[in-house]
């Protein structure tokens, strides 16, 4: 009998968001995390929210700083670094990494039903709104960090 | 021999990611052609031939599920391999997309050898 990934431990869910993201980033966006935190500039955070349905329903978030963004934009497109992404590029971009990130987490977590994505949504950096059991995990990245959060709702 | 490919997303980045991923690959391809959904991928498919469809499942207007049940009904265009390139890799999904008439599966994230082993599995199966 499958088991609900609701039950799963947080630690357990975050370890898995980690590894997802790590494999994504490497994979798809050229990126290797950083191993140490990284002092940046403030910098404006971009918030991407996909709310999905399966065996548990949920949300994801993810929240990334402007310049990683344009960094992971670049890398994804095959730009030259040097030439500038455009706005429409890094957000259409940031989706995709959202789009991603949660597929290949909740792959692991529902592997054993099937599950539907929403279209990713962009938020303003205020509505960063994640509860408080959710299951989170930070990447560093040379040019700042990523932060994911996995809300897996429970069974009414 | 230079194959033409669809590529099938409602992703700009994405596709222009496939669209590099194929160039830099070495997959022998003379033409990519894009549609932003199943909807339009008919359409293309209505004045260009293809030889190889690459689609997503979740988009709008018409997802890759109902795509592929289209290109089932069609005697030509049925003959014309599918991958299907998502980020869900559970089985049911994977199991659904083949047993509807898909060929092929990868899962994003993917690396170019993946890819193009999938592409050129799929073309040699259709030309033997």
């Amino acid at each position: 009998m499958p088991e609900n990934a609701a039950s799963f431990p947080k630690s357990q869910i975050e370890r898995i968001l980690a590894e997802s993201a790590v494999q994504v980033l490497e994979t798809m966006f050229f990126t290797l995390p950083a191993e140490e935190p990284v002092d940046c500039e403030p910098d404006q955070d971009i918030v991407t929210c996909i709310k999905f349905r399966g065996n548990p329903n949920g949300e994801f978030y993810q929240r990334i700083n402007r310049r990683a963004a344009a960094e992971l934009a670049a890398n994804f497109l095959g730009q030259d670094p040097a030439e500038e992404v455009t706005e429409e590029q890094i957000y259409s971009v940031t989706s995709e990494l959202a789009n991603v990130m949660a597929g290949a987490a909740l792959s692991c977590l529902e592997s054993d039903s099937l599950f539907e994505l929403d279209p990713p949504s962009s938020r303003p950096p205020e509505f960063w709104e994640v509860a408080p059991e959710a299951a989170c995990c930070r990447v560093e990245l040379e040019n700042g960090r990523i932060e994911l959060c996995l809300y897996l709702k429970q069974a009414a | 021999m230079a194959y033409r490919v669809l590529i099938v997303d409602d992703s700009p980045a994405m596709r222009k990611f496939i669209r590099r991923v194929i160039e830099v690959s070495g997959f022998d391809c003379s033409q990519q052609l894009e549609a932003s959904n199943g909807r339009e991928a008919l359409d293309v498919l209505s004045r260009e031939w293809v030889d190889l469809i690459l689609t997503d499942i979740n988009m709008p207007v018409m997802n890759g599920e109902q795509f592929i049940r289209e290109l089932e009904k069609d005697e030509t265009l049925r003959q014309v391999p599918v991958l299907v390139v998502s980020t869900d890799s559970t089985l049911q999904r994977v199991q659904q997309m083949l047993s509807l008439g898909a060929r092929g599966y990868v899962t994003k994230p993917f690396t170019p050898e993946m890819l193009r082993s999938q592409l050129e599995r799929l073309l040699e199966e259709n030309h033997a």
